[in-house]
């Protein structure tokens, strides 16, 4: 019985392979974290080099912070959400009808922070429903996101059909500021990190993405928390709603549309996991939305005609979510 | 002897991530011969014999299955070849009825040009059923309307149906009761009787003592011994298992099931449809309660509701000392009352998380300071601390907690609730699909907690847990207590099963 | 690792791979497009006796021993795959050439990405100047930062505070649109006198853009002052107007007339596929397609217009004059020239706006586009462009371009 001895655990040999395979292990997961950050570095390098350095002209990083200043934002708030599996389809609706609100508001000669108070609550508002209507009635959140989607963007479309509402663009060209925004940024990116990664509420919700009974049967006040996130979600989109306001001068029938397609790609494109959990990273959500606003600007300032520009674009997202996206836990909506 | 070679493994490994589950395993099976396989929990025994019925794929390794080389795609392929497996977990395809269960996957043979001849497949799967002693199971009755046990006697049939030349039992008689137990029994007699082999996987050593023909015990993956029926012992089992020497009893040693006067929980006329109703349960400073029945008696729901996880219909559940309600998991986890689910994996850990994240979970509003924030020291310093005293076999805090094996997972989620100093335990079947090392430091950790004056409610379907470790048991049978027994010297398995089915 | 590292570098040489093929591929885009332009004008030019445009162009500039400038000329459009688009880049590159510009074009996009296109596509550097189709203030903010005048094209802001907005800058030079008002209320006189009486309208939303909601303004108009013929049902959904075809025949059965507010090929499809075929409605709208011909030759479609790209290039005209020498034809930019549209009623007229109106050779060739320039013709004026828009008719653009193309 001493054969044991030679095929035991603790010989050199076994321990060699065990070392390898936790190394493999480490390093599978710290290139899932890289490869958008990969994506983005070559974007820099690539449009840098096929623009002869326009890209980087103090003009265009300039122009590169005012673009993605709304999404970023978005992003953040975002972050919160999808770290406990949830997903919002209404952002984009709620910004619009927030512009409205803020516009209308403007044009009636309502003192200006007043107005941007409405926008926010706007937005905060049409949160609460989604997350209102899923937790109140037990339905997925996506069919609450959807309620509100509908309700807003029949508002917005009511009103909007009557005529455009447009602010007097010269007066509010301070709210334009570069200065201001990335003060702004800065602000939301250090508040949000903290919230994010040291907090009961950034962990709460981690948690609830990792598994929600787990969190319930940890004592975690699920419903609160999951309702916290969407209003956290709901002051980002209304802060970027009032940018988005003041940098366009009007409020359309479409306004606002498409944005919460947009989060969800800045969201898969950074490598965020889609179902939330411990590995959610605020930075994945940053990532991809610079990703996407750098992919815009550059393809545009790189001078191609724009049914190429379109063909690029979806070539390159196809790729680049093909490699980041997190297989994990699967489902796209859940 | 002159016994000859039905199947062969040679070199057999197998790696899930970083998780190495066996390393250049040999095993040679005779025709005719009934082999048992222990090990721990972890210690790769379910690997093998999920590839050897073609569930897995081995990373390297060869089989020979009577003289021919082995390996199937699948256990479609791998029942045609002759080694069947029949398993602990529910392995029946519901909504359907019992004869396409027994065949499934195998329907062509009933079908001609695209019609499937139901009175011919309602005969075999009849005749399937009366071969292996089960005429009171037919071939038209629906799958859902049988309980557990008849489930499992139709999994065996369809294992059966192919007349397999071996028989893997994958610890199937831990989940069953007498019935079905026998019923594997005299399969495992057939089968010897007709020179084919059973690969018998089982916790219970005093099953395979005398069921078995040989013993192979497996440790982290390797394989340690092989015993003939001379040199089998339950001591030397164990001890080959654990690698070292259990000292001690194994459950307790004391007999005296007296506790504190002091109530420190109370559930007065309690009700979940439809698992129970009117249930009455008072809790002493310092006892272990035990809960005991079959696994749809309702126990199960009794210790969700009294955790506040679901809300009674009736009545109410307090917490004596504070007069407090118990309506909501946040109450209860304020006030230091924990919680094991038997469901480990779906409902007490987050797989894809850390082990620090989970040990901390419950812990964190204790931990938060000004505006919520969480100190890394207070969460490292919890998972380091609780790593070191319960043992748990990992890398590290940052390890997920899905690679980890069954009994360590089972430490983390321990570790979770002792980290809040929770004064109120309530476990649910917290020993369950664990080995016997682990087994004997939780039945530790409960008299240690006991001594330290935590109550705790175990809920458990394993009745000699029950009558080993509890100082007083509740008994129930369709959602109503049938008795309730003090600790006794003389309490025994038998009796306890009377009152519960 | 191994195998990660390996996705890794196969996913870096994709990338590098389709944007050089792309760019590859956008180069002889334009190249080909080049191509086809200098191609057509000289196939248009071989069946002539006397000397071509082009020719004399060329022979006039080596003549007179100058060198025009170069300038760069951006056109924004929302997409240039709709027929519409294809025509205003076709002209727009044409004059572009004949005069010595290099033509970018770009989609607009909207909202805020609008905003957003336009700050890049200036970046990317040496604009000279913006014709736009479709604009706000906060762009043109943008270009004045980036000190590219602007004129727009086919379409003017309706709202009063998107105007004085617009028109505050001194970089905005004015623009020129088409007379959408108007063609609204000749589809609707038009139906009208070809006897139908109760009648259907399909729009677009409100507020979605001035020209279509100037065009229902001109329907709802002759309405009003017809009050004999009855609107059945109108619409408004978004281009969804050959859904309302089944519609309102099935809820209509006495529909004698269907006004729509551009009509397409998708439309005439419905149409025939709902069995309207047969003339006992009349159709009329905006935005003439290939099949617009044979519903007039069947005489289901009774009115027809349009030839909206001559006005991109009467626009490009007012911008080459500032570019060139300073000339500011319009003095108040708050109102733009109004063109009318090219009317059809007729198969034959349909023939011959699909000869004369199509880009084998635009609607003002090369050399009668001096006539609006200040620097080849001194004596023209603001109310030069109003009478020169006067007659822009079918019938006019026959007699200038009569021999200068032939089947």
């Amino acid at each position: 019985m001493d054969n044991s001895a030679a095929i035991t655990r603790e010989s050199e040999e076994n321990q060699r392979i065990q070392q390898d395979l936790d190394r493999k292990a480490k390093s599978k997961n710290l290139l899932n974290i890289i490869i958008p950050y990969i994506g983005l570095g070559f974007l820099f390098v690539f449009f840098i080099i096929v623009t002869q350095g326009k890209f980087i002209s103090t003009i265009n990083i300039e122009n590169l912070i005012t673009q993605s200043f709304s999404l970023t934002i978005i992003a953040i708030g975002a972050s919160f959400v999808y770290a406990h599996g949830g997903t919002d389809f209404s952002i984009g609706a709620t910004c619009g009808c927030a512009q409205l609100v803020c516009g209308l508001l403007i044009v009636s000669g309502y003192p200006l922070w007043i107005a941007i108070a409405a926008c926010i609550l706007v937005t905060i508002l049409g949160a609460s429903a989604t997350a209102g209507i899923a937790l109140g009635l037990g339905v997925p959140v996506f069919i609450g996101s959807m309620c509100v989607r509908t309700t807003f963007n029949g508002i917005l479309q009511y009103v909007a059909e009557s005529g455009e509402v447009v602010i007097d663009y010269k007066q509010y060209m301070f709210m334009n500021s570069t200065y201001l925004k990335v003060i702004i940024l800065v602000v939301f990116l250090a508040v949000g990190y903290y919230l994010f990664n040291y907090t009961v509420f950034g962990k709460y919700n981690k948690a609830i993405g990792g598994n929600p009974v787990t969190a319930v049967q940890a004592g975690v006040k699920h419903k609160k928390l999951i309702f916290a996130a969407y209003v956290a979600l709901g002051l980002c989109v209304g802060v970027a709603a009032v940018f988005t306001l003041f940098r366009t001068g009007k409020v359309t029938g479409t306004t606002g549309s498409g944005v919460e397609f947009n989060m969800m790609m800045a969201i898969a494109l950074g490598g965020f996991p889609m179902r939330g959990g411990e590995r959610s990273r605020l930075s994945a959500a940053i990532v991809g939305a610079v990703t996407i606003t750098v992919l815009a600007n550059g393809l545009q300032l790189w001078g191609l005609d724009p049914a190429t520009i379109n063909c690029v674009k979806g070539v390159l997202f196809v790729l680049i979510v093909a490699l980041s996206y997190d297989r994990s836990d699967g489902k796209l909506i859940s | 002897m002159g016994k000859e070679l039905l199947l062969s493994a040679q070199g057999v490994c197998k790696a899930f991530g970083p998780t190495r589950a066996l390393i250049d395993v040999d095993v040679d099976i005779m025709r005719g011969e009934v082999r048992g396989l222990i090990g721990e929990n972890g210690s790769g025994k379910s690997t093998f014999s999920s590839i050897t019925a073609g569930a897995l794929k081995a990373d390297t390794g060869k089989f020979t299955l009577k003289g021919n080389a082995y390996s199937p795609q699948n256990m479609v392929e791998a029942q045609s070849g002759g080694v069947s497996m029949i398993i602990q977990e529910t392995g029946v395809i519901p909504g359907i009825n019992v004869s396409s269960n027994i065949f499934a996957g195998r329907l062509d043979r009933f079908t001609k040009m695209g019609f499937l001849d139901w009175k011919k497949c309602h005969k075999a799967a009849n005749e399937a059923l009366d071969k292996i002693g089960a005429p009171e199971i037919r071939g038209e009755m629906m799958i859902d309307s049988l309980n557990f046990e008849d489930k499992k006697i139709v999994e065996i049939a369809r294992a059966m149906s192919s007349d397999p030349d071996l028989l893997i039992i994958d610890e199937t008689t831990t989940a069953l009761a007498a019935k079905g137990r026998q019923l594997i029994y005299n399969l495992i007699k057939q089968m010897r009787e007709a020179n084919k082999s059973i690969l018998f996987i089982s916790h219970d050593l005093d099953e395979l003592m005398s069921v078995c023909d040989t013993i192979t015990v497996l440790r982290d993956g390797v394989i340690i011994d092989t015993l003939d029926k001379e040199n089998m012992s339950i001591e030397l089992m164990r001890d080959l298992m654990v690698g070292r020497e259990l000292v001690g009893s194994y459950y307790r040693e004391d007999f005296d099931g007296s506790s504190s006067d002091e109530v420190v929980l109370e559930a007065r006329q309690i009700s979940l449809r439809p698992y129970f109703k009117n249930i009455d349960l008072t809790l002493h400073k310092g006892e272990i309660l035990g809960l005991g029945g079959l696994s749809d008696c309702g126990m199960h729901e009794i210790g969700k509701v009294l955790f506040g996880f679901e809300k009674t219909l009736t009545g109410e559940v307090v917490l004596t000392e504070k007069g407090k309600k118990v309506d909501s998991t946040t109450t209860a986890v304020t006030h230091s009352i924990a919680y094991v689910s038997k469901d480990r994996d779906k409902e007490s850990i987050i797989l894809n998380s850390s082990i620090q994240s989970n040990i901390v979970l419950p812990s964190l509003r204790r931990f938060s300071r000004f505006l919520g924030f969480i100190p890394r020291k207070s969460e490292s310093g919890l998972t380091s601390a609780q790593i070191d005293q319960m043992r748990i076999k990992c890398r590290n805090g940052k390890q997920l907690v899905k690679e980890l094996s069954g009994g360590n997972k089972q430490k983390v989620v321990f570790s979770k609730w002792l980290g809040t100093e929770a004064d109120i335990l309530i476990l649910d079947c917290p020993t369950r699909g664990i080995d016997v090392g682990v087994k004997a430091d939780m039945y530790k950790l409960m008299m240690q907690l006991k001594k330290q004056g935590k109550s705790i409610i175990m809920i458990s379907e394993e009745q000699l847990e029950l009558i080993g470790m509890s100082d007083r048991i509740m008994l129930l049978k369709d959602g109503s207590v049938t008795k309730e027994l003090m600790r006794s010297k003389d309490l025994n398995e038998r009796e306890v099963i009377n009152y519960i089915i | 690792m191994l195998k990660k590292m390996k996705k890794c570098m196969a996913f870096l040489l994709i990338l590098c791979m389709a944007v050089t093929a792309t760019a590859c591929g956008g180069n002889t885009d334009n190249s080909a497009a080049v191509n086809e332009n200098t191609a057509s004008s000289t196939d248009a030019n071989k069946n002539t006796d006397t000397d071509t445009n082009t020719g004399s162009e060329t022979d006039e500039n080596a003549a007179s021993g100058e060198e025009l400038p170069r300038f760069k000329i951006l056109f924004a459009y929302q997409q240039y795959e709709d027929k519409l688009g294809g025509e205003f880049k076709s002209a727009i590159q044409y004059l572009c050439d004949a005069y010595n510009c290099e033509a970018v074009f770009y989609e607009s996009g909207s909202g805020d990405t609008a905003v957003g296109n336009l700050e890049s596509v200036l970046t990317a550097g040496d604009i000279d100047g913006l014709i736009s189709v479709g604009f706000d203030t906060a762009r043109m903010e943008v270009a004045s930062k980036y000190n590219v005048p602007v004129v727009l094209a086919c379409g003017f802001p309706s709202v009063e505070a998107e105007v004085s907005g617009i028109t505050s800058y001194d970089l905005f030079l004015g623009g020129v649109t088409d007379s959408d008002y108007r063609a609204g209320y000749r589809a609707m006189e038009s139906l009208y006198e070809a006897g139908c009486r109760q009648v259907t309208y399909s729009g677009l939303s409100a507020g979605f853009a001035k020209s279509h909601d100037d065009r229902t303004k001109g329907v709802m108009d002759f309405l009003e002052a017809n009050p004999d013929m009855i609107l059945l049902a109108d619409s408004y959904t978004m281009g969804k107007a050959s859904e309302d075809i089944p519609t309102f025949n099935a809820s209509f059965p006495e529909i004698e007339g269907m006004a729509f507010t551009s009509m397409s090929d998708a439309l005439y499809n419905a149409i025939e596929s709902e069995d309207l075929a047969d003339g006992s409605v009349k159709i009329a709208g905006v935005d003439i397609s290939s099949k617009t011909g044979e519903f007039f030759e069947r005489g289901i479609q009774v009115w027809g217009c349009g030839g909206q790209y001559g006005t991109a290039m009467v626009s490009w005209a007012i911008l080459y004059n500032y570019l060139i020498d300073g000339t500011r034809i319009i003095s108040d930019t708050t109102t733009p020239i109004e063109r009318d549209y090219l009317e059809i009623t007729t198969y034959e007229e349909f023939e011959d706006f699909v000869k004369y109106v199509g880009v084998s050779l635009p609607v003002y060739d090369a050399e009668e586009i001096k006539e609006l320039i200040h620097y080849f013709n001194p004596d023209i004026t603001y109310e030069g462009y109003l009478s020169h828009a006067e007659n822009y008719t079918l019938q006019d653009i026959i007699e200038r371009h009569g021999d200068k193309i032939n089947d």
